[in-house]
């Protein structure tokens, strides 16, 4: 008899994952996705120059290459006000992650780094609850004609503490690397 | 039928004369392999406090007993001790088998019922060993063996490697059942409590037919023992510390055999924090562990019975947060730190992401008949794995797993012994179901998809006992159906059916031949098809934990592996003993991830390519080991393991492959009181080299330089007011040397760990 219900109970075990395994694989739409990289950079001043540089890769990781554009050169010895906006625009509304970034400001901060000869400075204008630099907002003096890559990075909680970080030097950073883009720069 | 234990009870005459306390108890102890008698083994009645020892013939003699219910205790120098209760109501006549070899810390056993074990090479870690190391993990208590080594994943994480061989290619046997859920890669430990076992034992040798599947690197087999005939309620209770990580274990075990029934229950606990290397914390390192499990026998008849047994794991393990990557970049940073990033000055026992939750259940049933010459075993079990993977995300939702698996696995089989005077067949047919499911809410992109799989198998094992010869010959049948629920596209998402269906044969031969007295070789050579598991064929995606994106390959092919153990042992003398094992396997199609000449740009940064691949390897490698005595009392113990493993495609070592290792012990061993108190110490010494033939291209980092590690240990039996005390102190790293592993993941960032001190104490009440 004790046999009987053992038998029993496998084939409704049995019946019950091949009626299971038809589901699909269940995964909404993914949360912490960053599809866009958007920098504005507006003139300080009278004048009303801008420039725009995105970074945008719709399908996320893999599959198609990213779109990166810069949308015209730098004016040479010219101060910038500099924000950024993250978004996912894999989802339909779009959804803005600078918030987040915002609100966790304590936990993250933005790092700009530059290469070749380009001649520009960056120091940030916000602050996190405890007074340390985010980058959302930031300012960008662009000086004599160059050109190179701007590299901006966002780090998932640095060492804000460590030397040099809070003037924006991600070598003793540590922490998470959530974006890191870079787009080619000119100066005129 | 030969039971590991005792056996064989005979009872005569039933004497008037009983009453008056003047019965005689006698018999003979046997060492169950040579057949002979042993001497100076320690007979004694735990309720009289009598004793006596057997002599050159290994016969024993108690006189003038009165007649009740007794436990007795045989002990024997190093072996492990058996306690058997039995009803004397008359003059007796008993003999005992022992596990004589048992003190050479590894033996060849035949265990009852596992026919196809006998000419394979095979190691079995037995109870006291396991309780020695009690708080370590299967990996480090597997390592013992030679030509045995474990991969890490830092402190907390590690899986066995025979022989090279690990994840997919090892079998891991709870009870005579695989354990589900190993298939992703080397950041996932295996979901077992090693101190629940009696017995730990690894089958290096070519396909083990009776568990089949996907083993074609070996098998790490973990049993209970059987209970005892005892009525009265019996526990042994584990609890150790350790020092490196303030490690608190416990382990208890109850044991009683009812009339109706009998039954055992185990339950288990670990706790501990940030382990430490000589100079740091290693933050985030802690663990918890909470087990169980239930095991009831109950006996129709002497010849036949039914098992149940249930097991509960569940585990917390905390992962090195500096070791946690965001890209390409970080890791450059991160790399050969001295420090790693986020190492806090303080000790602590709190887990934060990225951590790991995992929960196992397990059941099997077993029917089991005797009918004369026929065995017939019928099992059937169903596993539960649910596992999350936490990591460090935004927007609160580091509570949220970010990997979020269950797994079911259903498996049921008959397998059949039928002896024909020194002729034994042995065969049955398998069936297994699989189904992974990703759990919906963790808001990523799962990188294993949903998938069924079902695994249909048959096996035929024959073999045949000459005086010095023993032969063995099987094959074995293996349907997969393998079908995946994998995705056509992500944005937009479209899902998509695909199936695949594998043919598997493996066949194995092996001879046993006594050559000499003492001088015995086994000689093992199989042929394994093992087809490709759903992570080979359909990963996907970025695996944040080693920095890359990694893509299985839908059109992988099986692979076809051959290989070939030579093993003599050289048995001269009992208090000598020699081993050395000689392998070579090809591997056609061999599958492994190949790092690809291709960074791929995402916002995230550019990482690196990595896709599975086949390639045709060649792997051979010498074990050895020697055991002897060097003084009265003074025993030397030496292993060496040596493993070479080349891609012959690209005509170059492949990575990942266990350093040459030589470990060298000296043990002084004493009994103190001549039938319990036993008193050993030990100083020993690993010395493991560079694996200098893998070039610098071929990783992130030159392989870590060699290192030697010295330790010590003192262990004693002894035992207060009839309850049997085993205690051991034992230090590992005692000069607190820095070094890297090269079988760690997390060498990259972090020191392994500094020195640690372990006590243990077991009692049995």
């Amino acid at each position: 008899m004790k046999n009987y219900i053992s038998i029993k109970s496998y084939i409704l075990i049995s019946l019950f994952i091949f009626t299971t395994a038809c589901t699909d694989n269940g995964e909404g739409d993914e949360q912490e996705l960053i599809t866009t990289l958007i920098y504005s950079l507006n003139q300080i001043g009278p004048s009303t120059d801008s420039v725009l540089m995105t970074f945008r890769d719709l399908d996320g990781d893999g599959g198609n290459s990213p779109v990166i554009t810069v949308s015209g050169p730098l004016k040479a010895n010219t101060a910038y006000q500099a924000t950024l906006k993250l978004l996912n625009e894999s989802v339909t509304p779009s959804v803005d992650i600078t918030e987040d970034i915002r609100t966790e400001g304590t936990s993250h901060q933005f790092f700009f780094s530059k290469n070749g000869t380009l001649n520009i400075a960056n120091s940030y204008t916000d602050t996190d609850a405890n007074g340390k630099p985010v980058g959302i907002s930031s300012a960008l003096i662009a000086s004599g004609p160059s050109s190179g890559k701007l590299i901006i990075t966002l780090r998932h909680e640095p060492n804000k503490t460590a030397a040099g970080v809070s003037n924006g030097d991600i070598t003793n950073a540590g922490g998470e690397t959530d974006i890191e883009v870079s787009f080619d720069v000119e100066i005129k | 039928m030969k039971f590991f234990q005792l056996i064989i009870l005979i009872l005569i005459g039933n004497h008037l004369l009983a009453q008056k306390c003047s019965l005689t108890f006698s018999g003979k102890v046997y060492d169950p392999h040579e057949n002979s008698g042993l001497e100076f083994v320690n007979l004694y009645f735990e309720e009289t406090g009598r004793y006596t020892q057997t002599d050159s013939t290994g016969s024993f003699l108690f006189e003038n007993l009165c007649p009740g219910t007794f436990h007795l205790i045989i002990n024997h120098l190093g072996c492990e001790t058996k306690k058997v209760f039995f009803n004397l109501q008359g003059d007796s006549i008993i003999n005992f088998e022992i596990e004589h070899h048992e003190h050479f810390l590894q033996t060849v056993t035949v265990q009852s019922h596992r026919a196809n074990s006998a000419s394979q090479t095979q190691n079995t870690i037995n109870s006291n060993e396991i309780s020695r190391l009690a708080g370590s993990s299967l990996g480090q208590i597997v390592q013992q063996i030679t030509g045995v080594s474990s991969v890490k994943n830092g402190s907390t994480i590690s899986k066995p490697v025979i022989h090279g061989m690990s994840g997919n290619r090892i079998g891991i046997l709870n009870n005579g059942i695989v354990l589900a859920g190993q298939q992703w890669g080397t950041d996932h430990a295996p979901e077992i409590d090693p101190f629940a076992s009696d017995h730990i034992t690894v089958i290096k040798g070519v396909d083990a037919l009776a568990y089949g599947g996907n083993n074609l690197g070996g098998l790490v087999l973990l049993e209970h023992g059987k209970i005892g005939k005892d009525p009265h309620l019996h526990s042994h209770n584990l609890c150790s510390y350790q020092s490196n990580g303030n490690q608190v274990a416990l382990s208890s075990r109850m044991e009683q055999s009812k009339k109706k029934f009998d039954w055992r229950l185990t339950a288990g606990y670990k706790f501990s924090g940030d382990h430490k290397t000589p100079g740091y914390y290693l933050t985030n390192t802690g663990s918890r562990e909470y087990t169980g499990s239930f095991l009831i026998i109950k006996d129709f008849s002497p010849n036949k019975n039914i098992k149940h047994f249930l097991s509960v794991y569940h585990t917390e393990l905390g992962i090195l947060r500096g070791a946690h990557i965001g890209n390409l970049t970080d890791l450059k940073t991160a790399i050969g730190r001295d420090t790693p990033f986020f190492t806090k000055n303080d000790f602590s026992y709190s887990i934060e992401s990225p951590f790991q939750k995992v929960s196992h259940y397990f059941y099997k049933g077993t029917h089991q008949w005797q009918d004369g010459k026929q065995f017939t075993e019928w099992s059937y079990a169903a596993q539960l794995n649910h596992r999350r993977e936490y990591d460090v995300r935004r927007g609160n939702r580091s509570k949220t797993p970010a990997l979020d698996l269950l797994m079911q696995s259903y498996f049921t089989e008959i397998k059949k012994k039928i002896e024909f005077g020194k002729k034994n067949i042995f065969f049955g047919i398998q069936q297994k179901f699989n189904y992974n499911f990703n759990q919906p809410g963790t808001g990523i992109f799962p990188l294993i998809p949903n998938y069924l799989l079902n695994n249909s198998g048959t096996f035929i094992q024959a073999s045949y006992q000459l005086s010095n010869t023993f032969l063995e010959l099987g094959s074995r049948y293996d349907f997969n159906l393998l079908s995946v629920n994998t995705f056509a596209s992500r944005t937009p998402k479209i899902e998509e059916v695909k199936n695949h269906s594998f043919h598997n044969v493996s066949i194995a031969t092996g001879v046993k031949q006594r050559l000499m007295e003492g001088w015995t070789a086994r000689l093992n050579t199989g042929f394994t098809s093992r087809s490709p598991e759903v992570n080979e064929l359909y990963s996907s995606g970025l695996h944040q934990a080693v920095a890359g994106i990694e893509e299985g390959n839908p059109q992988l092919t099986k692979e076809y592996s051959l290989k070939t153990i030579l093993t003599n042992t050289f048995n001269l003398r009992e208090d000598f003993i020699f081993e050395t094992s000689i392998y070579a396997q090809r591997i056609n199609n061999y599958i492994y991830l190949e790092p690809q000449n291709e960074y791929r740009l995402t916002i995230r940064g550019a990482f690196p390519v990595f896709k599975y691949n086949q390639t045709d390897a060649t792997i051979y490698g010498i074990d050895a080991l020697g055991r002897f005595e060097l003084f009265r009392h003074w025993q030397w113990l030496g292993q060496f393991s040596y493993i070479k493993m080349i891609d012959l495609v690209k005509d170059q070592a492949l990575v990942n492959t266990p350093p040459v290792q030589l470990f060298s012990s000296v043990k002084y061993q004493q009994e103190k009181i001549p039938f319990f108190g036993f008193i050993s110490a030990e100083m020993n010494a690993r010395y493991v080299f560079r694996r200098s033939d893998i070039k610098d291209d071929q990783d992130f980092m030159s392989t870590p330089s060699g290192y030697c590690l010295l330790g010590a240990e003192i262990t004693s039996d002894f035992s207060i007011s009839n309850h049997k005390v085993k205690f051991a102190i034992r230090c590992e790293n005692l000069l607190n040397v820095v070094y890297r592993d090269y079988l760690n993941r997390l060498r990259y960032f972090a020191n392994e760990e500094g020195r640690n001190l372990a006590i243990s104490l077991k009692f049995d009440l």
